[in-house]
């Protein structure tokens, strides 16, 4: 059982009515010496915790949120975005400190909270942005609740950009991948379980161990965007990327129920305004820095394996009978079964 | 008297003449003439008051600028228009913007834009200087970065010095553009080329660079402990004289590591340093130190309480 961020605030059952007029100037008097304490309940000083480095798109784009807060609520709600270089574990349990207050969490940091984010993590579930929108618009709900669940209230989504496999031999089928020594994160013993039982060969290593992975021989595929691929130079050990995604690297902006709770409506509102304005610039803007990276990567002896439609169909329902067993297991029933709903309505539209 | 007059007249005559022949214009004599004076770093490098380098920086890289137009091969200037827009993109726009980040975002984000266009412009010279004496260089450097930087030397570490430190600034003002991230194994090689050759080069500059090219952390092949190897070596070269080491590990290791105190260590000591003890280090000391005592002020937006302590600590407004 996961530690909850905060006890719910308990609820406060409307008063009765107590309207004595020999109170009323005493009432009024009291109300004007809590203004400055209640103008203060609707002040938040936020600090935003992420492993997102600087200067990138997204820290770009969360700096750029943090402004548009302090600008369109007067100061009310400020936001300082710092990152860290820890992992996002880490900002989770500061997080149940209340501090930081926000952060924007990547896939690995949604399910440490819920398994319900791992819906994302299912391999080749999805094709695209615009069907994995579909699917986040309908889940989107049952996400709420499960961060809600854990004192957690989402504040907007963000994009990581899809992972494709790289690899230092040509991968085309679930065949060729079962024959790699595929990176896989260390920590997720479920994962590792899964690969294993289907025939895969995953070697669990934290992230910063990747690149010694590659130059040691250790591995010699791994899933990542292509913008990671290039960022990391792991590319230049593993000349080729498999040109069918395996999955979307959705995030998160979230925000500790404490935190929510000292904001005024109006300001929550105009708060995830403007995190809908991230969300729209990072659907665009990651993809693009994608492609880019991708054509880099070429100039620099990337091959680009593609598939032909009917290919990357087998592949997909080879892929999805064998993460069937996910439902119920690694993503919540209702969870799975919305989104298998969704995907169907959007694929036969 | 007439004839101490003649020599130099006629060696003038001599010099217009033979500057005809061999195609070569008045301007580049003129530049010949006056460069040695303009082109002196160690002018700017020891100004006490940062706001005259400030001022006078523009039109003096405006001039270099026009010279390399004139003589578009001379390597000190193309080394020293590297040099200089290197150092006003650095010491007064990223640092101006470092500061305004607290505050104002909208125009922090407009300075690192003009820093990071400013290092493109610092590199481009830098290529051009290394492509006059090893043609095909920029090429190579891109395709094949660790095998291409064999052919520098000794004589070499400066243009690689410059060249790489301002490759790798505007990556990192750039990290949103794949073009330019796709430099960084040439940046870098530039740089790891030029610390082989001379790792004592101007007392301890290339284990300061190190220092932040290390704090990029272990996924990038980074390693907090090389970091502070490159530091100790550098404090040693520089005598404790050069506050821009100090203010690297802190931002770069101490505020990784969580370590708040050593933070404030590191940077009470920088500002701590006597400017005048090291006057060719003047005017970074100082920017240095301006810097050093900003993130002293917001020490408290930097580090997280420790986990730890099992408080619950609500930041109050």
């Amino acid at each position: 059982m996961r530690e909850k961020f905060a006890p719910r605030p308990p609820r406060f059952g409307a008063g009765r009515r107590t309207a004595v007029s020999a109170f009323r100037f005493a009432v009024i008097g009291v109300l004007l010496l809590a203004a400055p304490a209640l103008l203060d309940a609707q002040r938040a000083n936020l600090r935003l915790g992420t492993i997102l480095p600087a200067n990138s798109v997204w820290d770009r784009a969360l700096k750029q949120m943090a402004s548009e807060w302090q600008q369109a609520t007067d100061g009310r709600v400020r936001l300082q975005v710092r990152g860290t270089t820890g992992d996002e574990a880490t900002i989770i349990r500061r997080m149940r400190l209340n501090n930081p207050q926000v952060a924007a969490l990547t896939l690995p940091g949604l399910t440490e909270i819920d398994d319900a984010f791992n819906l994302f993590g299912i391999p080749f579930f999805f094709e695209d942005d615009g069907e994995a929108s579909h699917v986040l618009d309908a889940v989107t709900p049952m996400l709420q609740e499960a961060l809600a669940d854990n004192g957690l209230v989402l504040v907007g989504w963000g994009h990581g950009g899809w992972i494709h496999i790289f690899s230092a031999e040509p991968v085309a089928s679930l065949d060729d991948l079962r024959r790699t020594k595929l990176f896989t994160s260390s920590g997720d013993d479920g994962m590792v379980q899964w690969y294993k039982e289907n025939g895969f060969n995953p070697v669990p290593l934290a992230l910063t161990d990747v690149l010694m992975g590659l130059n040691t021989g250790l591995i010699d595929a791994y899933p990542s965007p292509p913008y990671g691929a290039l960022v990391f130079q792991w590319y230049r050990q593993t000349s080729h990327m498999l040109d069918v995604p395996l999955g979307p690297v959705y995030g998160a902006t979230v925000m500790t129920e404490r935190a929510w709770a000292r904001i005024s409506e109006a300001d929550r509102a105009t708060i995830r305004e403007s995190a809908e304005k991230m969300a729209d610039f990072l659907f665009t803007e990651v993809p693009r820095q994608d492609r880019e990276a991708v054509a880099e990567m070429r100039k620099r002896g990337l091959t680009v394996q593609s598939a032909s439609a009917t290919e990357a169909a087998t592949l997909r329902s080879t892929a999805d009978a064998l993460t069937a067993g996910w439902r119920g297991t690694r993503v919540p029933v209702e969870v799975y079964d919305a989104a298998v709903n969704a995907r169907n309505e959007y694929r036969n539209r | 008297m007439r004839s101490s007059l003649r020599g130099p007249v006629r060696l003038a005559a001599i010099l217009l003449a033979v500057g005809a022949l061999t195609g070569c214009s008045l301007r580049t004599m003129a530049v010949n003439a006056v460069l040695p004076t303009l082109v002196n770093p160690a002018v700017y490098l020891s100004e006490e008051d940062p706001e005259v380098v400030r001022a006078a920086l523009p039109f003096l890289l405006k001039t270099i600028e026009s010279i390399i137009e004139a003589d578009p091969d001379r390597q000190d200037v193309l080394l020293f228009a590297n040099t200089g827009f290197v150092l006003y993109a650095n010491a007064f726009l990223q640092a101006d913007a470092a500061i305004a980040e607290w505050d104002d975002y909208a125009r922090a984000t407009e300075l690192n834009e003009r820093a990071r266009r400013m290092y493109l412009r610092a590199r481009d010279y830098g290529l051009r200087n290394v492509e006059v004496a090893y043609p095909g260089i920029a090429e190579r450097l891109r395709s094949e970065p660790e095998a291409a930087v064999d052919v520098f030397g000794p004589d070499d570490v400066e243009s690689l010095y410059y060249l790489g430190g301002a490759w790798m600034l505007a990556i990192s003002l750039g990290l949103d553009r794949p073009a330019l991230v796709a430099d960084l194994p040439a940046a870098r090689a530039v740089l790891d080329r030029a610390l082989e050759l001379d790792e004592g080069f101007e007392r301890g500059a290339l284990h300061a660079a190190f220092i932040t090219l290390e704090s990029v952390g272990e996924a990038m092949g980074g390693s907090y402990e090389r970091a502070r190897d490159h530091f100790t070596r550098a404090v040693e070269l520089s005598e404790g004289n050069d506050a821009g080491p100090y203010v690297s590990l802190a931002t770069g290791v101490a505020i990784a590591e969580e370590n708040r105190e050593e933070f404030r260590d590191l940077l009470e000591t920088a500002t701590a340093i006597d400017v005048d003890e090291a006057p060719e280090n003047r005017l970074l000391n100082t920017i240095a130190q301006r810097q050093a005592r900003v993130l002293l002020e917001h020490i408290d937006d930097l580090f997280f309480p420790p986990l730890d302590d099992g408080a619950d600590q609500e930041i109050r407004p």
